[in-house]
C-alpha cells in the first residue's frame, strides 16, 4: 500500500524533473555569452577557422533541440558528460565536491534541529516568559542577517581580528601527512565558521516553527483531556503534544534534504569550501554547460526526492493521511 | 444521603491589563452521594468553569479561589498540583463537549484508554490494553478489540463520546462530570449517549453533575437542579419542585422558552442578552432583563435564601431587611 504509494508519487516526479532540465538547459544557452566567447573572443589572434571547430568539438553546432536531446539520451544512462574544461567527467566532479557539502551542511542540520526543536518546545512551554520573549525577540534579529554579512562579520572577527578560526579552507596545508586525528581536528577547525553561518539563520527558522506548532497543539482539547485523565505535564508534553507538534517540521526537514547535497553558492564561495556550491558557481562562470547541467539535476532530483521522502514520512507518521 | 461533595463561595476571575472581572462569582454547592446534579444556564453564565473548577483545570489566565472544597471527607481548601493530578481521572472524571477534537489524533483509541489504568492503576502494558479494549466494550464499541487499535479519525462522533466517556470511567471514579455532553451529536446519537450515561451511573454508582444549556435535556436525567445566571446560582432545588413551580423570573424564562408539542403561537424567548462579565449591571445582574425589577433590584445583589424547600436569589421573595 505504501510502496504503491512511494511508486506513484515518484512516478509522477518525472515529469516534474524533465521541466526543470529543459528551462535549465533554455536559460544556460540563452545567456549572454557561450564556452567558446569565454575562450575566444578575448584572443584577438584566434581565427574564425578554430572557432567554428571549438563549436564543433562542443557540439554547439548542432540545434538547441538537438543539443538537450543528446543531453538527455545521454542521461538515461547515468553519463552526464565532460566537462569542458578538464575534459573529467561531470561525474567525478560531483563526487569529488560530495563530501565536502555533505560535511558542511550535514553538522550544520545536526546543529539547526537538535539545537532549535528542543529551543522551540522549551519556548512554547513557557510561553511569556522573559527568556521566551527575548529569544523572540533576537531570532527576528537573528533572521533578518543574510547569510554573506554573517559571513564576512564572522570571518573578520574570529578570523581576522581574534585569529581563533581560519578564514576560508578545508584543510591546512601543514595537516597533510599528520595523523588522522590531527587532520580531522584541523577539518572541524575550518569547519567551524561555515557551519556557523549556515546554520545561524535555519537554526532561529526551525526554532520559532516549532515554537508555534507546540502553543498551538498545547492549546487543543486533547490536551485538556490529557490533563483530565490526571497526567503530568512532562507526560503531556513528550506524549501527546510533542508528536503532534513535529508532524509540520516533517516538511522543514524534507525542503533540507537538497540544501544537505546540494550546497551553497554563497556561503561555500564566501569561505573557499571546495563543495558542490562552489562547484556550480564555478562551472556557471566558465560556461561549463555540461557541469552546470549536472549540478542543477542533482539539485533538482533532490529537492524532489526531499518533498517524496516528507510525504512517505507524513503517511508513515500520521494515521489520518489517506494514500 | 451522604454529602460526597461540598463546595462554597467559588470565585473564578480572568487576569486582564484592564482588570480582573469575575466570570464566577461566589457559587457555592452540595452533590449528595450517587445524584444527578443537573447545571443550566445560557452560554457564558459560567456553569462550565464551576465544572473545571472541581478538578483544577481552568484555562491560563483564570484564578480560582473558594472558602471550602470538601470532597470524599477530605477538605482540599488549596490543593497543590499533585492533589489534584491524584484527583483527576480517578475520583473526578470529567466528559468535554467536543468529542471530535479531545481525542489525540496520532494515538490509538484503546491506548489512550489504557493509558489511564497504567496511570492511576499501576498496570503493565498488556493488562492495561486489556482493560481497555472491557472498557471500551462497556461503553457500547462494537468490535472493541480491533477497533481499539484504531485512530479517532476513524471513529464517529458518537463512538468517539463514548471512548471519552470510557476514558473517564476507566478508574471507577466517585464522580463524573458531563459538560454539555451531547451537544455536538446528531439527536439520534443523544438519545444513545444520555441512555448510557444512565445505564453506567446505575451500574458503577456514579454521583454525576450534568451540565447544559438544554433545560429539556436536564429534566430527562437529573434529580436536583441549579440555575445558573451571569456567574451565580439564582435558584437550586429538587427538580420536581423547580420545574413545577418556578420561583426565580430566570427560571421562569428558561421554561417558557421549552417548545412544547401541540404548542399554538410563537416560541418565547428571553429578550436581552446574558450581561459581559466584565460589565455586569449594579445589583442583581438579572435585573434589566426582569419584569419584576424593582429599586432594590437595582441596588443590591440578592443572595441565596431558602424559599419553600429550595434555595433562590431573588428580592421578590423576601428582602431580608
Amino acid at each position: 500500500m505504501l510502496l504503491r504509494y512511494a511508486l506513484k508519487r515518484a512516478l509522477f516526479s518525472v515529469p516534474l524533473l524533465l521541466g526543470i532540465t529543459l528551462i535549465s538547459f533554455l536559460v544556460l544557452h540563452l545567456a549572454p555569452g557561450s564556452p567558446v566567447s569565454a575562450r575566444g573572443s578575448l584572443n584577438p589572434h584566434i581565427s574564425p577557422e578554430s572557432i567554428r571547430e571549438l563549436r564543433a568539438l562542443y557540439g554547439l553546432d548542432k540545434p538547441l533541440s538537438t543539443q538537450y536531446w543528446d543531453w538527455l539520451k545521454r542521461c538515461a544512462g547515468f553519463n552526464f558528460g565532460d566537462s569542458f574544461q578538464d575534459r573529467q567527467s561531470v561525474l567525478s566532479h560531483i563526487l569529488q565536491a560530495l563530501p565536502a557539502t555533505l560535511l558542511l551542511n550535514g553538522v550544520a542540520l545536526l546543529l539547526v534541529f537538535g539545537l532549535g526543536l528542543p529551543l522551540g518546545i522549551f519556548s512554547a512551554i513557557r510561553s511569556g516568559s522573559p527568556l521566551d520573549r527575548a529569544f523572540t525577540l533576537s531570532s527576528f534579529l537573528a533572521f533578518s542577517i543574510p547569510a554573506f554579512v554573517l559571513a564576512l562579520f564572522l570571518q573578520l572577527v574570529f578570523g581576522a581580528w581574534l585569529g581563533w578560526f581560519p578564514i576560508s579552507g578545508f584543510s591546512s596545508p601543514w595537516s597533510m601527512g599528520q595523523g588522522w586525528l590531527a587532520q580531522a581536528g584541523d577539518v572541524l577547525w575550518h569547519l567551524v565558521l561555515p557551519v556557523w553561518t549556515t546554520a545561524f539563520g535555519a537554526w532561529v527558522t526551525v526554532a520559532q516553527y516549532m515554537r508555534n506548532s507546540t502553543l498551538e497543539v498545547l492549546s487543543q482539547d486533547y490536551i485538556r483531556t490529557a490533563f483530565a485523565k490526571g497526567l503530568g505535564a512532562r507526560r503531556i508534553t513528550l506524549r501527546h503534544a510533542l508528536p503532534n507538534a513535529l508532524l509540520p517540521i516533517i516538511t522543514l526537514l524534507g525542503l533540507s534534504v537538497p540544501g544537505l547535497v546540494g550546497g551553497s553558492f554563497i556561503i561555500e564561495t564566501i569561505f573557499a569550501w571546495p563543495g558542490m556550491g562552489r562547484l556550480g558557481y564555478e562551472a556557471a562562470m566558465n560556461y561549463d554547460y555540461p557541469l552546470v547541467m549536472g549540478v542543477v539535476v542533482m539539485g533538482a532530483v533532490l529537492t524532489v526526492f526531499g518533498n517524496l521522502l516528507a510525504d512517505i514520512c507524513y503517511a508513515v507518521v500520521d494515521p489520518r493521511v489517506r494514500y | 444521603m451522604e454529602t460526597l461533595l461540598s463546595l462554597e463561595n467559588l470565585h473564578v476571575s480572568f487576569h486582564t491589563p484592564q482588570g480582573d472581572p469575575e466570570a464566577v462569582r461566589g457559587v457555592s454547592l452540595e452533590l449528595r452521594a450517587g445524584e444527578t446534579l443537573g447545571l443550566v444556564g445560557e452560554s457564558g453564565c459560567g456553569k462550565s468553569l464551576t465544572a473545571l473548577s472541581l478538578l483544577g483545570l481552568l484555562p491560563p489566565g483564570a484564578t480560582q479561589t473558594q472558602d471550602r472544597l470538601r470532597f470524599l471527607d477530605r477538605e482540599w481548601d488549596r490543593p497543590t498540583p499533585e492533589d489534584w493530578r491524584s484527583l483527576r481521572g480517578r475520583e473526578i472524571s470529567i466528559v468535554f463537549q467536543e468529542p471530535f477534537t479531545s481525542l489525540n489524533p496520532v494515538m490509538r483509541v484503546g491506548e489512550q484508554v489504557a493509558e489511564v489504568f497504567r496511570l492511576h492503576q499501576g498496570m503493565a502494558r498488556q493488562a492495561a490494553w486489556a482493560a481497555s479494549v472491557e472498557m471500551l466494550k462497556k461503553v457500547g464499541i462494537p468490535e472493541a478489540a480491533s477497533r481499539a487499535r484504531q485512530y479517532p479519525h476513524q471513529f464517529s462522533g458518537g463512538m468517539r463520546q463514548r471512548t471519552l466517556i470510557a476514558i473517564a470511567l476507566a478508574c471507577k471514579p466517585r464522580l463524573l462530570i458531563a459538560d454539555e455532553p451531547t451537544t455536538a451529536l446528531d439527536v439520534t446519537v443523544q438519545a444513545q449517549i444520555l441512555k448510557l450515561l444512565k445505564r453506567l451511573k446505575r451500574e458503577m454508582g456514579l454521583t454525576l453533575m450534568l451540565i447544559s444549556h438544554d433545560l429539556g435535556l436536564v429534566a430527562q436525567m437529573a434529580d436536583r437542579l441549579a440555575v445558573m445566571y451571569a456567574g451565580e446560582i439564582v435558584e437550586m432545588g429538587d427538580l420536581q419542585a423547580v420545574l413545577g413551580d418556578p420561583k426565580h423570573p430566570y427560571t421562569r424564562g428558561l421554561l417558557a422558552c421549552l417548545p412544547r408539542l401541540g404548542a399554538q403561537g410563537r416560541l418565547a424567548s428571553l429578550e436581552g442578552q446574558v450581561p459581559e462579565i466584565s460589565y455586569l449591571p449594579y445589583g442583581c445582574a438579572f435585573h434589566p432583563r426582569c419584569a419584576h425589577a424593582f429599586k432594590l433590584c437595582r441596588r443590591r445583589d440578592p443572595e441565596l435564601k431558602e424559599v419553600e424547600g429550595r434555595r433562590v436569589a431573588c428580592h421578590l421573595y423576601g428582602s431580608g431587611e
